[in-house]
C-alpha cells in the first residue's frame, strides 16, 4: 500500500463512519478542513487515544461528533475553556479546538483572548466562513464590512476581526491563515502546528455557499472556491493591514508567526507544583 | 509527492505553483489509479471534478439516497487517465472518495 | 491536612474538605464571599499535586472543570450568585453529559450585585432551576464550619456516585465566619470517599451512556481508548446526537430518575425537638442557627416548637415534611423559596417568615414569629 492510500485508510478509522454523511451542506468547507486536519493527524503519527477534539456550537461545532477520538461538543463559545481544563488536567494529551468564527470570536472571544495570553498548549482550528451558518446566515464577528447577510440586509456596517493579527498580538507562538482552496498548505500547516507547543491558531477561510455565498453572488460552491483561488496571496511576512479581510477583496494567507520556546501555561505550572511540594 | 511529509516553513513560498503544476497537461503518466466512491456520502459539490488535473471525473447518471449525482471515473487512455494524485480525495468535503493506486 | 483541631472560616473548610475528598482541580474566578476558597486552593492544590487555575470569568471556570472532570480528576469551582447566573448554561451541559463536578455558591444579598459581603438565601431555587430544561441536581447546605468540611466529602461522593453537578450552598455569614473544627485522619476520610464507576468492558464493547441498573452509566476518562463523544445535544447510549422524541424521552427521564430514585439515600435532614412539636420552623444554613436558639427560647415558654433543617436542599426532602401533620413556619433570608416547597408537601398551615437579606433573623424576631403563628 502506498503512503497516500495508507493515510486515506487511517483517516477513515478516525471518522465515526456510521454517522456519515455529515450534516454539512453540499460544498461546505468544514468537511475539507476536517479532511485536512485528519490527514495531518495521521501524518504526524499521533496516537488517536492521545488526542481530544473539542468543539463549540454551530456548523463547525458539529465536527467533534464525527471524529473517532475522545471528542466533546460543548456549549456555545466555551470550547476553549473546556479544552483548557482538559489539557491542564491531562498535559500529556494533544488537545485540539475545532470550532467556528462566531463561536470562537464573538460569544467565546474572551476565552480566546485569555487562553492565548496564558499560552495554553492547545491547537485552535478556527473555521471562518464569514457567517452564522447553523442559525440561517446572520452576520458574525468576521463578516466583511459591506457583506450581505440576513441581519445586514443593507450591507454589514461592522468591521471584522483580523484573527491572525489578534492571535499574534496576544503572543500566540503559531498563527496561520489558509483557505480551503489551499489543500496541501492547510494540511502541512496543521501538521507543523501539531508539532509545536503553545496556543496555536490556524484560521481557515471557508466557504458557506448556502447562506453566505447565496447573498453575496457566490451561490455555487465552486464559485466560492474560485474566489479563494483567484484572490489569495501567500505572504508569510504580511503586515497587519495586509492581513485584514475586506468584502470580496484579497485574502492574504500564510504562516504569519511560528516561534518556538515560549513556555506554555502547563509547563509553568509544573514548576509551581515542584516548588509547592518542597 | 515527497513534499507532503515536510512541514511547511515560512521561508518556502512556492506552494501556489504546486497547484498550478497540477493544472498543466501532465506528461505520460507513470502512476495509475482508480477511485472508489462511497456513493451515499456524496453531496454533489463536484469539487473533485473541478480539481482533477487530468479531468477524468464526470457527473454520473446514478442518484444516491440523498438525491445527489456522485462522480464517476471515465478514462480515455493513454493520457486521459487517473494518475492517483489523490487531489479529489483531499478536496472532498464528504469523505466520499478513496483513491486506489494500481500496481 | 493533618488530623487535628483548626480554626477556619467556612470558605477554608470548604477548600480543605474538597482536598480531603480528593479534589485535585480547581478553576475559578474571584467573587465575594467565595474568594477565600480560590485563595486556599491556589496555595494548597499544588502541594498535593493538584492544579489551580484562575480563569477569565465564571463561564470559563465551569467549562474548564467540566473538561477536567473528563480526565478522571475530581474538579470544583466556587462562586456567588452572580457567578452562578453565568455558570447556569454549563451546569446544564454537566447535567446533560453527566459530568461530576462540585460548585460552591456562597450566597449573598441579591438580586444583581446586591450585598456582596452580606448574607442572602435567595439562590435556593436557582440552584435547582437555574439552567434551562427539566433536570435534577443535588444541592447541600451546611450551617457551621465543621459541617462544611464534612459535607464537602459528601458533595464529591454524590457528584461521583450519580454523575451529576452538586451545588454546595454556603452563605456569606458561614463563608466568612471562623469556628473551630476537627479534621479527622485522612485514612478515616478515605474510607468514606466514593469514586466514579469505571467501565468494566473494554473500549470496543462499551457504550458510553449505557446506564447500569442504578441508571448511572460508568464513566471512562479521556485517553483510555473509549473514544468518548459527549454532546449537550439529546443523545443515545453511544453518546451520539439523536434528535428525536424517543431519545429525548429516554434520556431526560433517566437524568431525572437517577436522582429521584435515590433521593432517600441522598437526603440529610436535621430534626431538633420535632417529635412532640405542634409547630416546626423550617430553616437552613446560618439562619437555622438563630432558629435553633429561638426554638430553645420557645420551649422555655412552654411552646411545643421544633426545628427542621434541610441539609440536602435538592432533591427536596419532602418525606420529612410530610411526616409531621403540624404547622410549618419557614424562616429564610429571601421572599419565599423553600416556603413554596414546604407548602407543596405540608398538610397543615405554612407561613413564611422572610428576610430580604443582609442579616439573618435574630432569635427574638423568630420567637415573635413563632408566637404570632401559635396564637
Amino acid at each position: 500500500m502506498s503512503m497516500m492510500e495508507d493515510i486515506r485508510l487511517k483517516v477513515e478509522s478516525l471518522l465515526r463512519t456510521e454517522r456519515l454523511p455529515h450534516v454539512w451542506c453540499s460544498g461546505c468547507g468544514i468537511g475539507i478542513t476536517l479532511n485536512a486536519f485528519l490527514r495531518a493527524v495521521v501524518r504526524a503519527n499521533i496516537d488517536p487515544n492521545q488526542l481530544a477534539v473539542v468543539s463549540g456550537i454551530g456548523c463547525t461545532g458539529r465536527a467533534a461528533g464525527y471524529v473517532n477520538v475522545d471528542s466533546f461538543h460543548t456549549t456555545h463559545g466555551r470550547a476553549i475553556p473546556f479544552a483548557v481544563g482538559l489539557k491542564f488536567a491531562r498535559p500529556d494529551m494533544h488537545v485540539v479546538v475545532f470550532s467556528g468564527d462566531g463561536d470562537l470570536f464573538a460569544i467565546g472571544g474572551n476565552h480566546f483572548v485569555n487562553a492565548a495570553r496564558r499560552n495554553h498548549d492547545i491547537l485552535v482550528i478556527a473555521v471562518n466562513n464569514f457567517i452564522y451558518g447553523m442559525t440561517g446566515g446572520q452576520h458574525g464577528p468576521t463578516t466583511p464590512t459591506g457583506a450581505f447577510t440576513t441581519t445586514t440586509p443593507y450591507g454589514n456596517p461592522d468591521r471584522p476581526f483580523n484573527i491572525p493579527h489578534l492571535a499574534i498580538s496576544l503572543g500566540a507562538p503559531y498563527a496561520a491563515r489558509w483557505t480551503t482552496h489551499h489543500l496541501m498548505q492547510l494540511q502541512n500547516s496543521i501538521y507543523t502546528a501539531l508539532h509545536r507547543k503553545g496556543f496555536r491558531v490556524i484560521e481557515v477561510i471557508s466557504q458557506c455557499p448556502t447562506v453566505y455565498g447565496r447573498r453575496n453572488s457566490m451561490r455555487d460552491p465552486l464559485t466560492m472556491m474560485e474566489y479563494f483561488k483567484k484572490n489569495s496571496i501567500i505572504k508569510h511576512d504580511a503586515t497587519f493591514e495586509e492581513m485584514e479581510l475586506t468584502y470580496n477583496g484579497k485574502i492574504v494567507v500564510g504562516v504569519f508567526r511560528d516561534v518556538q520556546g515560549i513556555p506554555t501555561y502547563e509547563e509553568r505550572y509544573e514548576d509551581i507544583i515542584r516548588r509547592a511540594k518542597k | 509527492m515527497f513534499f507532503i511529509m515536510r512541514p511547511i516553513s515560512p521561508a518556502r513560498n512556492n506552494t501556489m505553483e504546486d497547484v498550478k503544476l497540477t493544472q498543466k497537461k501532465p506528461p505520460a503518466p507513470k502512476k495509475r489509479g482508480t477511485i472508489r466512491v462511497i456513493v451515499d456520502r456524496c453531496k454533489g459539490c463536484w469539487y473533485c471534478i473541478a480539481y482533477c488535473p487530468t479531468k477524468v471525473l464526470q457527473v454520473s447518471e446514478t442518484l444516491n439516497e440523498k438525491g445527489y449525482h456522485p462522480p464517476v471515473l471515465v478514462e480515455n487512455p493513454p493520457e486521459k487517465v487517473c494518475i492517483a494524485c489523490h487531489m479529489c480525495e483531499m478536496v472532498c468535503p464528504d469523505f466520499a472518495i478513496i483513491v486506489e493506486e494500481l500496481k | 491536612m493533618n488530623a487535628g483541631r483548626y480554626f477556619w472560616s467556612g470558605d477554608i473548610a470548604a477548600a480543605e474538605g474538597a482536598i480531603a475528598a480528593g479534589c485535585r482541580f480547581y478553576a475559578g474566578y474571584p467573587i465575594t464571599p467565595s474568594s477565600e476558597i480560590a485563595e486556599r486552593m491556589a496555595l494548597r492544590l499544588p502541594q498535593v499535586g493538584g492544579r489551580f487555575i484562575e480563569m477569565e470569568d465564571e463561564i470559563g471556570s465551569i467549562a474548564a472543570i467540566i473538561g477536567a472532570s473528563w480526565t478522571g480528576v475530581k474538579a470544583m469551582t466556587a462562586t456567588a450568585g452572580p457567578g452562578i447566573s453565568l455558570m447556569n448554561e454549563n451546569i446544564g451541559l454537566a447535567v446533560m453529559t453527566e459530568v461530576p463536578i462540585v460548585i460552591v455558591n456562597a450566597m449573598r444579598g441579591a438580586p444583581s450585585t446586591g450585598l456582596p459581603t452580606l448574607i442572602g438565601q435567595g439562590d435556593i431555587m436557582q440552584a435547582k432551576w437555574g439552567s434551562h430544561g427539566s433536570y435534577e441536581i443535588i444541592s447541600i447546605y451546611p450551617s457551621n464550619v465543621q459541617e462544611t468540611f464534612d459535607l464537602m466529602i459528601d458533595a464529591f461522593n454524590y457528584a461521583e456516585r450519580y454523575r451529576v453537578p452538586v451545588i454546595f450552598l454556603l452563605d456569606a455569614l458561614l463563608a466568612h465566619m471562623y469556628e473551630k473544627l476537627d479534621v479527622p485522619p485522612q485514612e478515616e476520610i478515605d474510607k468514606r470517599v466514593i469514586n466514579r464507576k469505571k467501565p468494566t468492558k473494554p473500549p470496543g464493547e462499551t457504550l458510553i451512556y449505557q446506564p447500569d441498573e442504578d441508571l448511572v452509566p460508568p464513566m471512562p476518562a479521556v485517553g483510555e481508548g473509549y473514544k468518548i463523544h459527549a454532546t449537550g445535544l439529546t443523545h443515545n447510549e453511544k453518546g451520539h446526537p439523536e434528535l428525536t422524541v424517543d431519545a429525548q424521552e429516554k434520556l431526560v427521564k433517566r437524568l431525572n430518575d437517577k436522582i429521584r430514585k435515590h433521593a432517600r439515600e441522598i437526603w440529610k435532614v436535621e430534626e431538633y425537638l420535632t417529635d412532640d412539636a405542634k409547630l416546626i420552623v423550617f430553616a437552613a444554613g446560618s439562619e437555622a442557627r438563630a432558629v435553633r436558639t429561638a426554638v430553645d427560647m420557645a420551649r422555655k415558654e412552654g411552646l411545643k416548637v421544633g426545628l427542621m433543617r434541610p441539609i440536602t436542599v435538592w432533591p427536596f426532602p419532602h418525606e420529612y415534611v410530610e411526616k409531621y401533620a403540624v404547622d410549618y413556619l419557614v424562616s429564610e433570608i429571601n421572599y419565599g423559596q423553600m416556603y413554596h416547597m414546604v407548602r407543596e408537601y405540608a398538610s397543615g398551615r405554612v407561613e413564611l417568615f422572610p428576610g430580604m437579606g443582609g442579616e439573618i433573623h435574630t432569635p427574638q424576631q423568630v420567637l415573635r414569629a413563632i408566637r404570632r403563628m401559635i396564637e
